[in-house]
């Protein structure tokens, strides 16, 4: 996985390629939490129990191993509509679109990436084919962020003004 | 109306249900589809030369030049392969062979993670943004998020 400033950078300039209305300034932060959510709800509590189970070896292994779908398409779709139901009726279908789109980027930059052994089951659990491109390390991001951070800073203050000063 | 408060209750808990299983199964393919060290310990004579692969996991013991421990789900997997380039708390992926005589891995091909901990680093910076930032863009009100 790269690390939430990738991916909330990449939610940013992908939502700046197209000018920011009204409607579109309210539905970034639900497609940026979108992008977020994959990795806080699949791989943070997968990390952290995996940490504790070394002071804690009673901790039993299958819960480690629970949260895994959450970061694949299928656990992406029903958490994406989990998540919506806690949104005001009238708003659900946008916020799961968002968080949907979100979780789709997430997925996309994640899958440039090369991982020792195993790829993404992106068919999960239809079947165990796993596959990614493969293109970038998976430490690579620590080099990318330093350029993509700034950009982002420039390309988001470029947008804002703009939406300021049509 | 799918989206509706029409039996939200009964919504969320059939997505709750349908995520739960989905975790249980993917727990169960981890456990029981994938062959890992622990199965080649509980049969050692019946894994010899089993492959196995190890990703992201960390060195947490040098026993000499050619054997050290790596963990992460289990805790100090007796490793043989050369440290020359390791120390305690680097972190590796590794692909060995399991042999059963003294229930070792035989490292076939590594790879060290220079950076994982700059990685960590910048988890940890990213996961602190995001929970300083999201309440100026939600807030809870009435039961409901609000962004």
């Amino acid at each position: 996985m790269a690390d939430l400033i990738t991916h909330t950078c990449a939610a940013l300039l992908w939502q700046s390629a197209r000018p920011w209305t009204a409607e579109r300034r309210r539905a970034i932060p639900v497609f940026v939490a979108g992008t977020c959510l994959p990795d806080l709800l699949g791989r943070v509590p997968a990390m952290g129990l995996t940490a504790l189970r070394w002071p804690l070896p009673w901790i039993p292994e299958p819960l480690i191993y629970l949260w895994n779908p959450l970061h694949l398409p299928t656990g992406i779709l029903l958490s994406s509509a989990l998540v919506s139901f806690f949104f005001p009726a009238e708003r659900r279908a946008a916020v799961f679109r968002g968080l949907l789109g979100g979780g789709a980027l997430h997925l996309a930059v994640d899958l440039l990436q090369s991982h020792f052994g195993v790829g993404y089951l992106l068919l999960f659990p239809f079947s165990l084919w796993d596959w990614e491109l493969g293109w970038i390390g998976s430490e690579d991001t620590v080099r990318i962020v330093p350029v993509l951070l700034p950009v982002t800073a420039i390309v988001c203050w470029i947008r804002w003004n703009r939406r300021e000063n049509p | 109306m799918f989206w509706s408060d029409d039996h939200r209750s009964q919504k969320i808990g059939g997505l709750l249900i349908g995520l739960l299983a989905l975790g249980a199964y993917h727990a169960w393919v981890s456990m029981e589809v994938v062959f890992g060290y622990q199965d080649c310990a509980a049969a050692p004579e019946a894994s010899d030369g089993v492959t196995l692969i190890f990703p992201l996991w960390e060195v947490t013991r040098i026993d000499g030049p050619r054997r050290y421990a790596a963990s992460k789900v289990h805790k100090d997997v007796p490793i043989e392969g050369d440290t020359a380039m390791l120390s305690v708390g680097t972190t590796i992926s590794i692909q060995g062979r399991f042999r059963a005589s003294d229930r070792t891995v035989v490292e076939e091909r590594r790879e060290i993670h220079w950076l994982r901990a700059w990685k960590e680093r910048l988890g940890v910076a990213g996961f602190a943004a995001v929970a300083a930032l999201a309440p100026l863009f939600f807030r809870v009100r009435g039961g409901r998020i609000i962004g």
